[in-house]
């Protein structure tokens, strides 16, 4: 039979970045945590399954890179070397590195990343060390033995439940045998009781058995690999245990005495399915849901006897269980993306010379995987901007009166229908007046021009605010703030800054959970239906003949809400839909709102508020100027969704009236008193 | 004492002694059947000669029972004997730390 082992490859590749992952937020712990076995357990776990999965698919390089960092890590473990921060830079090299053939292997170009020059680092760490020279040459001389053996202390405490392993572990025994010689072997029968007592299905006996090889201590641990969960393992080499009375209470003999324990691993349960399948399961509840709108539509003019009702009832409720059922599936921890950034963080500082730890909150808010997977650029530019220009150097914050060490806050949470997502720095706060003075110099702004602190921190955003001053080769590479705007709110979000001058900046993104599902507005343009977002809208209000001004030389309309005046745009000129009223008086004026900045979108009628199916625009046909997509309503016709920042530039672009003296888009100009007509 | 039973795990009396045969592969599945043996071995508190030619496996399981008996036993002045071990059991008991517990 011919097995597909691309299929198996894909998993292997998607897990192994995941354990990429697990290793390089251990490796940055493991300065901090000492030799604490909970964080080297975890590296050691993650590096080993990554080997032991590459080994089946004969990946050599990703075996003999895995195989060599096991081995130090397993040292780690094992009390025979100590993590030093030189050592957690080797490691965190290795980790890239492995990374890199990862993602080589996966194109089919595993040759095209050399690793030759990384396993001398490793293997020059596995050959020295400061404690295990000692220890190592302490655990030689007391197994009498020049060939670099060392003797193990294994000692095996299966669960009483142990039998139902299905594992005779006394075959477990023998093959941890055939690893080295087996000094002495003791059975602990303490737990057995009276024959009369005994329940023969339960296991009443454990082990502690003294090993001398020259296998290293997790190839001795790999042996119960399969019984993990079911028995307590300590391996240690007893050679620390000589040095531990020679250091009387030293902290190498507080490490040694520590336990090489392994976690229980629970038994998994989850499943891995590819995304296409779960894609594919929502259009299908998406078809679904307008099939149901379909169905109540049609019958809504028959004459329905109670059990229809009751039926049809029962049908909707479900149907809105299923989809929110389903679309849960797709939902994942924030926690995915944010993990990449404690990295991050560390690199940074140690290149800027700068001090300040990451904090994460929150990461266990779920948002839907697309929008996770657009997140990692602009929250990398954010986390770059605030070490780069928020974070002050050590002397300055102590100057200042503040900690050496700064504070960058990731932080998530629900509100309301949507998640937002904070970035917060204790530095130095946005300098408004240089803000303000570039802003003035680039022509984005009057010198005269009046403007709140909000609006002067939301320059930091416009397109071509150039941040030439304070460029470095860490932050502003090429993607400023305005290509983080511009992520966010294609993602449906919206971007603010907050920040207090000598004391940090917290930036903030509003994003809605789903880009597949989206609560909007109906509203009626000639025959045709449009959809607005609905988080956009602010009000919806009948003009009066005094509200709507036009621009001095027709270059657009505005409209005075209550003696605010807004750009108007009319939705029917801009989309050419024919039919549609003229006069606003006869129509609606959707007030929305993108950014802080309001603006109003006239209508003909407003029809009511709908949870909708995004499907692509763009994949299905092209696309369209202030769409960003498309549903289809109960009565089958398909409604486009209005793009809101979209419709936003084009209601503030200024473009040249064309033959009726109308903007060319059916937008509106900037609100500027003095054209006002 | 009359032969008890003709199964795998089965004990016969042979004067002051009590015989123990095991047969084949006594493992967790068995262990049942080799403490209710054990049991009524224990309670009849002379020595046992644990008859093992023909054993092929020997698991935890079975070991178990076979020390608490022997435990059982040597309260009452008796002992428990392991006879003809083929080589491979006599190499897990080695492992085990269990070749001198009899």
């Amino acid at each position: 039979m011919q097995i597909d082992l691309k299929k198996f490859q894909e998993t292997f590749f998607e897990e192994a970045a995941e354990h990429l992952s697990t290793m390089e937020s251990g490796l940055l712990h493991l300065e901090e945590s000492g030799s604490d076995n909970e964080f080297l357990n975890t590296i050691f776990r993650a590096a080993h399954s990554i080997k032991g999965a590459a080994g089946s698919f004969d990946f050599k390089e990703i075996v003999r890179l895995t195989h060599v960092m096991e081995n130090v890590l397993d040292k780690l473990r094992s009390n025979l070397l100590t993590p030093t921060a030189d050592l957690t830079q080797i490691l965190l090299r290795a980790s890239d590195r492995l990374r890199e053939v990862v993602d080589a292997t996966r194109r089919g170009e595993a040759s095209s990343v050399p690793i030759d020059d990384i396993l001398p680092e490793l293997e020059a760490v596995l050959g020295g060390g400061r404690p295990s020279e000692a220890a190592v040459a302490a655990a030689v001389s007391m197994s009498g033995d020049p060939r670099g053996e060392v003797v193990y202390s294994v000692v095996f405490e299966p669960e009483l439940e142990f039998f139902r392993q299905g594992q005779d572990l006394f075959l477990l025994l023998r093959e941890l045998g055939e690893l080295g010689e087996i000094l002495s072997s003791e059975c602990q029968r303490s737990r057995m009781p009276a024959l009369e007592e005994l329940d023969p299905e339960l296991c009443y006996l454990g082990w502690k058995v003294r090993v001398r090889t020259a296998r290293a201590a997790h190839e001795l641990r790999d042996v119960f690999m399969f019984v993990e969960g079911a028995c307590r393992l300590d391996v240690t080499a007893e050679a620390l245990a000589v040095a531990d009375a020679a250091a009387a209470a030293g902290p190498v003999a507080a490490r040694a005495e520590r336990r090489v324990a392994v976690d229980r691993r629970s038994e998994s349960t989850s499943i891995r399915v590819p995304t296409e399948k779960v894609d594919g399961l929502i259009n299908l509840v998406g078809e679904l849901v307008i099939s149901q709108a379909m169905v109540n539509q049609a019958v809504a003019s028959l004459s329905m006897t109670p059990e229809l009702e009751e039926a049809l009832m029962v049908v909707q409720r479900s149907t809105r269980e299923l989809q929110e059922q389903v679309m849960a599936i797709r939902m994942l921890p924030i926690g995915t993306v944010f993990n990449r950034f404690p990295r991050l963080v560390h690199d940074l500082t140690m290149k800027l010379g700068k001090r300040a730890r990451l904090e994460i909150e929150g990461a266990e808010t779920e948002l839907d995987k697309s929008v996770i997977e657009q997140l990692g650029d602009p929250l990398t530019h954010l986390i770059r901007n605030s070490i780069d220009h928020g974070i002050e150097d050590p002397e300055q914050r102590a100057l200042a009166g503040k900690p050496e060490e700064g504070v960058i806050t990731l932080r998530a949470y629900h509100e309301g229908g949507t998640v937002v997502i904070e970035v917060a720095d204790d530095g130095k706060g946005l300098d408004r007046e240089r803000i303000r003075a570039k802003a003035v110099s680039q022509g984005l702004i009057r010198e005269d021009q009046t403007m709140t602190d909000e609006e002067v921190n939301a320059l930091i955003f416009a397109a071509g605010f150039s941040t030439a001053a304070v460029v470095s080769d860490v932050s502003g590479r090429g993607v400023g703030m305005d290509v983080v705007k511009r992520n966010v709110e294609s993602l449906n979000g919206a971007i603010s800054v907050h920040s207090t001058q000598g004391k940090g900046s917290r930036i903030r993104i509003r994003l809605p959970l789903t880009l597949a599902i989206l609560d909007g507005l109906s509203v009626q343009l000639g025959r045709d239906v449009f959809i607005v977002p609905l988080l956009s809208i602010r009000q919806s209000v009948r003009p009066e003949p005094s509200d709507i001004k036009t621009v001095l030389g027709g270059r657009g309309e505005l409209f005075v809400l209550r003696g605010e005046q807004l750009p108007l745009v009319r939705l029917s000129r801009l989309f050419g839909v024919a039919g549609a009223c003229e006069d606003p008086q006869q129509g609606i004026v959707v007030v929305t709102e993108n950014d802080g900045h309001r603006f109003g979108v006239l209508v003909d009628d407003v029809l009511g508020q709908l949870q909708v199916v995004v499907k692509s625009i763009e994949k299905n046909y092209r696309k369209v100027e202030a769409v960003m997509g498309a549903t289809i309503l109960g009565d089958g016709r398909v409604a486009f969704i209005v793009d809101v920042a979209e419709l936003h530039r084009i209601a503030t672009r200024r473009k040249a009236p064309d033959e009726d003296g109308r903007s060319a888009d059916g937008g509106a100009a900037a609100p500027v008193q003095e054209e006002v007509a | 004492m009359a032969e008890i039973t003709r199964e795998p795990i089965r004990a016969e009396a042979a004067g002051e002694m009590r015989i123990l045969h095991l047969e084949g592969q006594v493992t967790v599945s068995s262990a049942r059947r080799l403490l209710e043996v054990a049991n009524r071995l224990g309670k009849e508190g002379r020595e046992v000669a644990v008859r093992c030619e023909h054993l092929t496996h020997l698991d935890c399981a079975g070991v178990q029972v076979l020390l608490a008996l022997n435990e059982t036993l040597k309260g009452q002045g008796a002992r428990l004997v392991l006879q003809n071990l083929p080589e491979s059991v006599q190499q897990t008991l080695r492992v085990a730390g269990l070749a001198d517990a009899w």
